[in-house]
């Protein structure tokens, strides 16, 4: 190991730099072909408790021939006391500097991580720019949901994949193993690899810009990459590739149990939620997979909680025979099944009545919008009555905290929308209330939060300006005035954040300048409230010649080249100015499944519930 | 029928890098997928019946430390070992197991000594040196943080014996729920920097002196 003992000693929680967990797995050097460094641009607590990472980690050494080992960023105690002593970023497997590796693969889950990507392949000793990268050193790719717009970190890739994982990671790493086995170059690797669904080679297009900034045309330099890059897709999830016997952290990190995945995709619609179209088409897993998985894993781990993960599982078609198994499961080996993403109705309360037999938690409900007005804006297909039934449905099966999740600075909102959150907490408040005390239980408290909205790719907002900082503090200010209940508990997000983010998420190619210059003003760990620092970014941008305003703040025409145009994710561009048509005159679209509003997916066959 | 069993680990390597209530999650975890029958406490969040004797403080190793559990069906002391050991991560290791038995106190309210190996950075002479000015001295103040704020005491009496071997020095202190010295006390007060420090065995008072409680 390439710590020494008065760096750990030194050093908070040195049990993030040891390894040695639970399941990790063990290879020797010789007998592998391909060693892949899995790379989560933040703090281990915070990347040990990511499914994605367990799920690549179990997929690619499951293939005798790569050895694939974790890496993640040292927090800024062990950062300097790693320069000081010049260690180089290493894998926890082996504690071999990473990069001696094949490909050092960093996850892309939110755009606060960016900088933190940089300082990590600084710390490793490794080029940040892929043109200076020569042909000894590692592939640098990435992958996950940031990945959908590439554009900002195109300059730092080799390449980036394109959605799942599963799908054709596969045949990359055999077209290496080939390629390296030949002794070719890492361009007619690249070269090979750009066919295959999900690849994306940034260095084979190149971006041409108008006068005032906007995008004039994005081409294919490189012949035979392809113009449009499609996502890679499970098109069955049935019985997906599971992780049988995931990593068991030996501290204690954000999320400490295991989790097992109910489907994939969403069948909401909601306008403002990038996932929602991401993940799709919407493709359930069988019951009987889920099960197996949750056993093995509870098995192979000793965990205490099993957490059933989907965009919003009270829409999975078999929700209750799921949790009626699994139940059957938990209990006798006394684990917890937590459910976090739930919906305001009958199904989820039932279900959570199945697993809070005894003490009634919080429970949480994501309304989004105050009004009625804008929860038809964002399509989030729920009433006022259906919130406050919901709520007295709660409140009469014994619960009586809640938790309620809204955004500011949603598009069209006006202050009376705002407002209305406050308005909205109220009538649950008195709801509950409204209840005779002999049918009621606990005193109510309701605990409201509120996040600045930030413009996403591929939503039907993503032509839309955000909220300026000001706007949303504002908002914010003027929800906190107008709460008179006592009941109800306000917290609100620092809106800086959320604008950079904005700018991050829409960048296109130019903004990576900008990214560079924050990491080399010391931006890291962004996405820490305590650790952001919006002058860094100010700074970095002016550096750079850019606007910010410009990328989050000014509403994009439909017929404008938008920096991730050449990405298809499977939803068509006319669905989402369909969709943004809609939201202007707060008109509704049914879910998927009680009406496929056509966003694309049906036409490839991609199984989705539509069919 | 419910029975308490004594289990003698170690924990040392990168192990030592984990704190007490981590560990204390590494063994239940461990414990569960073993599917040793232990007991769980009553109430809303039922946990293992499961209690050290003594924590350890992080970059200490371990020889012998000792932790109890409450089993809800009888189970032999090699069953339990055979058990678990194939559940310990690399750098722990089950050694022996015992059942307490009935009247016999817990090894948390035995605790009274603990010895300790600490690997030295300096010369085996300059050691002896330095051990004979520490035995010399009649106290030794240090200001130790407590409950009611920072408070001077002497530890001089609790450095209950000491000795040298070339580079590695031998202590008893003073340990458990009355009074617990931490080694690096001592040796900041002999103003030494351990290359390692590795706690060996927990003792119990005994008539004339003292002796291991497992």
């Amino acid at each position: 190991m390439p710590l020494d003992h008065e760096m750990l000693m030194k050093a908070e929680k040195p049990g993030r730099y040891i390894g040695n967990e639970i399941n990790m797995v063990e290879k020797r050097i010789e007998d592998v072909r391909i060693r892949f460094s899995l790379c989560f641009p933040d703090v281990y607590e915070v990347g040990m408790s990511h499914l994605g990472l367990q799920l690549l980690y179990a997929y690619l050494n499951e293939r005798p021939d790569v050895y694939c080992e974790r890496c993640f960023a040292p927090w800024v105690d062990m950062e300097a006391l790693m320069r000081e002593s010049e260690v180089e970023l290493f894998a926890l497997e082996t504690g071999d500097p990473i990069k001696i590796f094949d490909f050092i693969g960093f996850t892309l889950q939110y755009e606060m991580s960016f900088t933190n990507i940089l300082n990590m392949l600084d710390l490793a000793g490794v080029e940040l720019f892929s043109s200076e990268r020569g042909e000894e050193g590692p592939i640098v790719c990435a992958g996950g949901p940031c990945a959908c717009n590439p554009e900002p970190l195109a300059g730092f890739f080799d390449f980036f994949y394109i959605g799942e994982a599963e799908a054709s990671l596969g045949s990359i790493l055999d077209i290496y193993a080939q390629c390296k086995d030949s002794g070719l170059p890492k361009k007619d690797f690249l070269k090979r690899i750009s066919n295959i669904r999900g690849v994306y080679v940034p260095s084979f297009y190149s971006a041409s810009y108008n006068e005032d900034g906007t995008i004039a045309s994005f081409e294919a330099v490189e012949e035979g990459a392809p113009g449009l890059i499609k996502k890679a897709c499970l098109p069955d999830f049935t019985d997906p590739f599971q992780v049988l016997a995931p990593l068991v952290p030996l501290i204690e990190v954000i999320f400490d149990r295991v989790s097992v995945e109910a489907f994939r995709g969403c069948i909401r619609g909601c306008r403002f939620c990038q996932a929602g179209y991401l993940y799709r088409p919407v493709r359930e897993r069988s019951v009987e997979s889920l099960v197996k998985q949750a056993q093995a894993q509870l098995e192979a781990t000793g965990h205490e909680e099993v957490s059933l993960l989907a965009l919003s599982f009270s829409d999975y078609t078999s929700s209750v025979e799921a949790v009626d198994r699994l139940c059957g499961i938990c209990t006798p080996m006394r684990v917890n099944l937590a459910l976090p993403s739930l919906r305001i109705d009958q199904v989820s309360l039932g279900l959570m009545g199945k697993i809070q037999k005894v003490r009634k938690g919080s429970l949480t409900f994501a309304p989004e919008a105050g009004s009625q007005r804008l929860r038809d804006v964002i399509n989030k297909g729920l009433s006022e009555e259906e919130i406050l039934e919901g709520a007295e449905m709660a409140f009469r099966a014994g619960w009586s905290r809640m938790k309620l999740y809204f955004m500011v600075g949603l598009p069209s909102e006006t202050e009376e929308d705002a407002k209305s959150i406050a308005a909205l907490a109220e009538r649950v408040v008195e709801k509950f209330f409204s209840i005779p005390k002999d049918q009621r239980s606990g005193s109510i408290s309701i605990n409201i939060s509120s996040a600045c909205f930030v413009p996403k790719p591929f939503t039907p907002f993503q032509w839309s300006a955000q909220n300026s900082y000001e706007d949303l503090m504002e908002k914010q200010r003027m929800i906190k005035k107008s709460i008179k209940k006592k009941q109800i508990q306000y917290n609100y997000h620092e809106g800086k954040l959320s604008a950079i983010e904005a700018v991050l998420a829409r960048g296109d190619r130019k903004v990576g300048g900008a990214v560079f210059q924050a990491w080399k003003l010391g931006a890291k760990f962004e996405g820490w409230t305590e650790r952001f620092k919006y002058d860094i970014w100010e700074e970095a941008f002016r550096l750079c010649g850019l606007d910010m305003d410009f990328y989050a703040r000014r509403q994009r025409r439909f017929d404008e080249i938008l920096p991730w145009d050449h990405i298809d994710i499977g939803v068509s561009k006319e669905f989402l100015i369909r969709e943004m048509r809609k939201a202007e005159k707060a008109e509704t679209t049914p879910n998927c499944r009680d009406g496929c509003g056509g966003c694309g997916f049906r036409k490839t066959g991609g199984g989705c519930v539509g069919e | 029928m419910a029975s308490r069993m004594l289990i003698l680990f170690s924990k040392k390597g990168r192990m030592k890098y984990i704190g007490h209530l981590d560990l204390l999650k590494v063994l239940q975890r461990a414990v569960s997928r073993s599917k040793i029958p232990i007991s769980y406490s009553q109430g809303f969040n039922p946990h293992q019946q499961m209690s050290f004797a003594l924590p350890l403080p992080i970059g200490v190793d371990g020889e012998r430390e000792i932790v109890e559990i409450e089993l809800e069906a009888d189970l032999a002391p090699e069953d339990a070992v055979g058990a678990l050991n194939p559940h310990m991560p690399r750098g722990m290791e089950i050694l022996s197991a015992r059942r307490r038995a009935e009247g016999e106190k817990t090894p948390a309210s035995k605790v009274a000594a603990a010895d300790y190996a600490v690997e030295a950075d300096i010369s085996p002479e300059e050691l002896e040196l330095r051990l004979e000015g520490a035995l010399a001295r009649k106290e030794m103040k240090i200001l130790k943080k407590g409950k009611g704020g920072v408070k001077e005491i002497d530890i001089r009496p609790d450095l209950i014996e000491a000795s040298a071997c070339g580079n590695c020095l031998k202590l008893r202190l003073s340990a458990g729920s009355v009074k617990n010295i931490k080694a690096e006390d001592i040796l900041s007060e002999m103003n030494l920097k351990p290359k390692s420090i590795c706690r060996l065995e927990l003792l119990k008072k005994t008539e004339d002196g003292f002796e291991p409680i497992f």
